[in-house]
C-alpha cells in the first residue's frame, strides 16, 4: 500500500470539470454512442480522479489529460459492452444543451451531420485517433497511451484515415466539404 | 518521395522528432510535389481540427456536477492506490491486457490452493499450530498425583501470601546474592505455583511428548492440569459465545495489523484476553491482505483446557465472509463451535469482561502456543525473511522448498515471516498462499517455546544416548525464588547416520521436588496443549517422546523456598552427581533411593537438596528401557555464579515473561538488557539473531 499526498481540492475539481467535461462527453459519447452513457462515464471519471492520490497526475498537465482520456475510454467501452443492445432514449432536457439560433443550428447540423457521416464511415479505430488528434489535440505519444497502441500503429491509423478522409472529399461531388467550409467561413 | 508514408504524414503534422524532421525537409527540399502535399495535408489537418473542434460538445448535468464534487469533499486524502478501470497514464495496463495475464494467474492459484488445502490437509495454514506441534517432542509436566489446596493457585491474594517472607527467607536472597532488579513484568509473578505432595517421590512427571500422542493417561484426562488454577466447569463452546469475538474481529478488518505497534489490534487482544481470561488466552490476529478477499483471522487459543473445551476461532472477512467462515471450520479449533452445533451468532456488542468477583480469575500467563523443540540446526531463522532460507545443513531457493522438505522430514520447524520479532524467532512457520505468504502476526512468545528456539552447549552424552544437565540459580525475575534448569541432550548422529535420527524413545523425566525445601514450584511456561484425537498434523505415527540425534530439550522451573536459614557458606552438602548447585552426572541407578534418602537426610543436607530427577528412555528399535537418575542440591549460587548456559535460558525466560499477557507485545527494557549480558557462548548465530530481532521491539516503558 503506497500513500499518496492529498488529491486536488474541491476548487481545482471544478476548474478541471470546467476545462474536461464537454470533450471527454463528447469523446465518451463518440464511444458509447448515448448521451446518458457517456455523461455517466464522464461523472465517473471525475468521480475516479477525485479518488486519485498520483502526483503526476497534478504535476503534468499532459499526464492528466491523457489520464483523464483513459479512464473515460475505458470506462465508456465498459459502459458500451454492457449496454450494447440498448438503445437509449434521449431525454428532452439533453437534447438542447446550448441553444443556437435556427439557422446556426441547422448549418451547425448539416455540418456535424457531414463531418460524422464522412468519420463514422472510417473503421473504429481509425475514428477514435482522429478524434483524439484534431479534436482533443492529443499527441502521437498521448494517444498511444490512451488506446495501449503503439506510436507506431496511431501513426499508421491516423495516415489511413486521413487519406481516405481526403480521398472521400476529393470523390464527392462538388466537393461538399469545402463547399461546407466555405459556407461556414463566410 | 513516397508521400504514401505515415513518416510522412506524422511530418505532416508535426509529430516527428528534430532529426527527423530534418531529414525530411532535406527531402522535400528537393521535391516540390511531395513539399506540395505536405502543406495539402497539413490544411486538411487543419480544416478537421476546426470542424471536429465545433462539434456539439455536451456538458454534464448539474446534478452530476454536484455529486462530483461532492464526492470530491467527503472523499478521504489518503487512501490506497487502486488500478480497476483505467490505467494510469504510463507504464500501465488496460484492463484487457491485466487480464490477459490475471485470469490464467488467478486459475494457476486456484488450482495451488485447491492442491495445498485439499489434496494435502496437512500443509493447510489453518494448520499452523498442529504443524508447529507435530511430533517433536516438548516438555511437558503433568503431576497428577500433587494435590493442590483449593483455590491456592487460583486464588490471587494467595499471592501475597507466598510473597511475605520471612526476615530469614529475605536474609538468604541477600546471602545467596539474588539479583536486585526484577526486570521480568508482573506477569511473570502471576503464574500459578504447585506444592509438592507430601510423597514427593511421586510427584512430578517430566515428559516428552509428540503433538500426535495422547497428553495425559487415561486416568488423568479429566483431572485439571496440576500448574493451572482448577478449571471452571466445562462449558461447550458455541458460536453464539464467539459473538464478541466475531464482532471484533470485524472491527479489526480490513488492514494489516502490528501487534507490536498496532495500539488497535493490541487493545482487541488485551480485551479478547481479559473476556476470555477464565478458558482461553487471545493469541493474536492473522491478517490477510491482497486483492483476493481479505479477513482478518482472530484466534482465540486454548490454554489449559481439556480438549473438548478446544478452541474456538472468531473469523470475520470484509468480502468474503462465507469462505473464510468455510475455510475457518476446518480448523482444528473449531471444533467446539462445530461439536456445540450452535447456529451462527447474531451480531452483538462485545460483552464487558467478567468482574473478578463473579468469576474466577486465573492470573494472566503468556500465550500458549503449541511447541515444537528444534533439532539440531533445524531453528536457523536468522534468515528467516530473506531468500534463500537455511534449513540445517540444507539451503533452499524458495520457501515452498523448503516446507516441502520440511514435511517430507516430518520436521516442524517452518520459518515463519511473522512482524512479531520473537514470534518470527520463536514460531517458525511459514505459510506460503497463492498469492505469496500469510502472515501470522502473535502477541506473546511462550518461554518454553523460545527457551527451545536456541542451540545450547550441554554436553553430550558419554555413553547411552542421553544425558541431562540440572542447575539451580538464581531467579532474575524473583529474588526471593530460585530457578533450576533441566536440560535433556542426545547423543549426536555418528558419522553415516542419518541427521534426524531418532535415538531415543518415549523419553520422559520425572521430577521430585523436596517438600522440606521447597514450598511451591512451577514449569515456567508449561503448555498444556491437549492432543488431538486422531495422528498428529503431518498423519505421523512417530513414537511419542522421540528425541532425534543432537537434540536438547530445556525447560525451566521456578521455585519457592520454605522458610530456612540462609546456608552457610561451607557447608554445602555434595549429593551423587550434583555439584553445588548443579548436577550433570547420574546417580547408580541401583542405589538412587539409598542415595537419595541418605544425602537428603535431616540435616542441613536435606535443606540444601533440592530434587531428584529420573529420565526414562527406550531404545527406538528395541523395547530395552533406559533409566537415569540425578539429584540436585541447591548451594545458593549466586546469578554471576551460574553457568552461561543457565543464564541465556534464565534471561530469555524472563523476557518471555516480561511478554507477559498476550497484549503486552514487548518486554521491559531491563529484560531486553538481561538478555543482551547473558548471551553467552553463540552456538549457531540464533542468539545474535535473536537480539537482533528483541531490539526491533519497543520496549514497555
Amino acid at each position: 500500500m503506497k500513500l499518496m499526498p492529498p488529491a486536488a481540492d474541491v476548487p481545482d475539481l471544478s476548474a478541471l470539470m470546467e476545462r474536461y467535461e464537454r470533450p471527454l462527453v463528447r469523446y465518451a459519447l463518440s464511444i458509447a454512442g448515448d448521451l446518458d452513457s457517456a455523461r455517466d462515464v464522464v461523472q465517473e471519471t471525475f468521480i475516479r480522479f477525485a479518488r486519485e492520490q498520483r502526483p503526476d497526475l497534478h504535476e503534468n498537465p499532459r499526464h492528466l489529460e491523457a489520464w483523464l482520456f483513459t479512464v473515460c475510454r475505458n470506462r465508456a467501452l465498459d459502459h458500451h459492452r454492457k449496454h450494447s443492445r440498448i438503445v437509449p432514449m434521449p431525454l428532452a432536457e439533453d437534447r438542447a444543451d446550448e441553444d443556437p439560433t435556427p439557422s446556426a443550428s441547422l448549418e451547425s447540423r448539416d455540418t456535424a451531420a457531414c463531418l460524422l457521416r464522412l468519420i463514422e464511415a472510417l473503421p473504429p479505430n481509425q475514428q477514435e485517433v482522429i478524434r483524439l488528434k484534431f479534436q482533443n489535440d492529443l499527441s502521437y505519444k498521448e494517444i498511444a497511451e490512451v488506446t495501449k497502441l503503439s506510436v507506431t500503429n496511431v501513426g499508421f491509423l491516423l495516415h489511413t484515415g486521413l487519406k481516405k478522409l481526403r480521398r472521400v472529399l476529393q470523390e464527392s461531388p462538388g466537393d461538399e466539404w469545402a463547399a461546407m467550409a466555405a459556407r461556414r467561413e463566410s | 518521395m513516397n508521400t504514401d508514408d505515415p513518416n510522412f504524414t506524422a511530418y505532416a503534422l508535426g509529430e516527428l522528432d528534430s532529426e527527423r524532421s530534418l531529414e525530411m525537409e532535406h527531402l522535400l527540399a528537393a521535391d516540390a510535389a511531395a513539399a506540395g502535399e505536405a502543406a495539402a495535408l497539413r490544411q486538411f489537418a487543419g480544416r478537421l481540427r476546426k470542424e471536429l473542434h465545433s462539434e456539439k460538445a455536451p456538458a454534464l448535468t448539474d446534478n452530476q456536477r454536484a455529486r462530483v464534487l461532492t464526492f470530491a469533499r467527503s472523499a478521504p486524502h489518503a487512501t490506497e492506490i487502486e488500478c480497476e478501470g483505467a490505467a494510469p497514464a504510463s507504464g500501465g495496463e488496460s484492463l484487457r491486457a491485466k487480464w490477459r495475464y490475471w485470469i490464467p494467474a488467478a486459475l494457476a492459484a486456484g488450482i495451488v490452493v485447491y492442491l495445498g488445502l485439499f489434496l494435502h490437509p496437512a500443509k493447510r495454514p489453518e494448520k499452523l499450530p498442529a504443524l508447529l506441534a507435530q511430533n517433536e517432542p516438548r516438555l511437558e509436566v503433568d503431576n497428577p498425583l500433587v494435590e493442590r489446596p483449593s483455590g491456592q493457585s487460583a486464588d490471587p491474594a494467595a499471592k501475597p501470601a507466598q510473597q511475605d517472607q520471612s526476615p530469614a527467607q529475605q536474609t538468604a536472597q541477600e546471602t545467596r546474592g539474588g539479583l536486585s532488579q526484577r526486570p521480568g513484568d508482573e506477569a511473570a509473578k502471576d503464574i500459578a505455583f504447585n506444592k509438592p505432595g507430601a510423597n514427593y517421590a511421586k510427584a512430578g512427571e517430566l515428559r516428552s511428548r509428540s503433538f500426535g500422542a495422547p497428553m495425559l493417561q487415561e486416568d488423568q484426562k479429566m483431572e485439571p492440569s496440576p500448574e493451572l488454577p482448577a478449571a471452571p466447569p466445562h462449558e461447550p463452546l458455541s458460536a453464539a459465545s464467539a459473538k464478541p469475538e466475531l464482532a471484533l474481529a470485524k472491527q479489526l478488518n480490513g488492514t494489516e495489523r502490528n501487534m507490536a505497534t498496532d495500539g488497535a489490534a493490541r487493545d482487541a487482544v488485551a480485551l479478547l484476553a481479559k473476556r476470555t481470561a477464565s478458558k482461553e488466552t487471545a493469541l493474536g490476529l492473522d491478517t490477510r491482505t491482497g486483492d483476493a478477499p481479505q479477513a482478518d483471522f482472530l484466534y482465540l487459543m486454548p490454554d489449559g483446557l481439556p480438549p473438548e473445551n478446544l478452541g474456538r476461532k472468531a473469523v470475520a472477512g470484509t468480502k468474503d465472509a462465507a469462505s473464510m467462515e468455510k475455510r475457518g471450520r476446518n480448523l482444528q479449533f473449531d471444533k467446539g463451535v462445530e461439536a456445540a452445533g450452535a447456529a451462527p451468532a447474531p451480531q452483538g456488542e462485545i460483552a464487558p469482561a467478567p468482574s473478578a468477583a463473579s468469576a474466577v480469575q486465573p492470573p494472566a500467563k503468556p500465550a500458549v502456543i503449541t511447541t515444537p523443540l528444534p533439532t539440531r540446526g533445524a531453528v536457523n531463522l536468522a534468515n528467516a525473511e530473506t531468500a534463500p532460507q537455511t534449513y540445517g545443513e540444507k539451503s533452499f531457493a524458495r520457501n515452498d522448498e523448503l516446507r516441502s522438505w520440511a514435511s517430507d522430514e516430518q520436521t516442524a520447524a517452518f520459518v515463519e515471516t511473522s512482524r512479531h520479532p520473537v514470534v518470527a524467532f520463536t514460531l517458525g512457520a511459514y505459510i506460503q498462499s497463492a498469492r505469496g505468504e500469510d502472515r501470522y502476526t502473535i502477541a506473546a512468545a511462550p518461554a518454553a517455546q523460545l527457551l527451545n528456539s536456541f542451540q545450547y552447549n550441554y554436553s553430550p552424552p558419554q555413553k547411552g544416548a542421553l544425558s541431562v544437565a540440572l542447575e539451580a540459580g538464581a531467579c532474575p525475575w524473583a529474588p526471593e525464588h530460585r530457578l533450576v534448569l533441566l536440560a535433556i541432550r542426545a547423543r549426536d548422529a555418528a558419522p553415516g547416520e542419518a541427521l534426524q535420527l531418532v535415538v531415543a524413545a518415549g523419553v520422559r523425566a520425572q521430577v521430585r521436588f523436596n517438600p522440606d525445601r521447597i514450598s511451591e514450584y512451577r514449569s515456567i511456561d508449561r503448555t498444556p496443549i491437549p492432543a488431538p484425537e486422531s495422528s498428529n498434523a503431518m498423519g505421523s505415527s512417530a513414537p511419542a517422546g522421540a528425541m532425534k540425534a543432537g537434540q536438547a530439550v530445556t525447560t525451566v522451573f521456578e521455585v519457592a523456598e520454605t522458610a530456612m536459614p540462609a546456608p552457610e557458606s561451607g557447608v554445602l552438602a555434595r549429593s551423587g552427581g550434583s555439584t553445588g548447585g548443579r548436577s550433570d552426572a547420574p546417580i547408580d541407578s541401583k542405589s538412587k533411593l539409598k542415595a537419595g534418602r541418605e544425602l537428603a537426610g535431616p540435616t542441613a543436607g536435606a535443606q540444601e537438596h533440592l530434587m531428584d530427577v529420573t529420565v526414562y528412555w527406550k531404545d527406538p528399535r528395541g523395547s530395552a528401557s533406559h533409566s537415569l537418575e540425578y539429584s540436585l542440591d541447591d548451594s545458593g549460587a549466586t546469578w554471576s555464579e551460574t553457568s552461561s548456559e543457565f543464564r541465556w535460558a534464565a534471561s530469555v525466560a524472563n523476557y518471555a515473561l516480561s511478554l507477559g499477557n498476550p497484549q503486552a507485545g514487548a518486554a521491559s527494557e531491563a529484560a531486553r538488557r538481561l538478555v543482551e549480558e547473558s548471551r553467552g557462548a553463540e552456538v549457531n548465530s540464533s542468539r545474535d539473531s535473536f537480539l537482533r530481532r528483541i531490539q526491533q521491539i519497543p520496549a514497555k516503558p
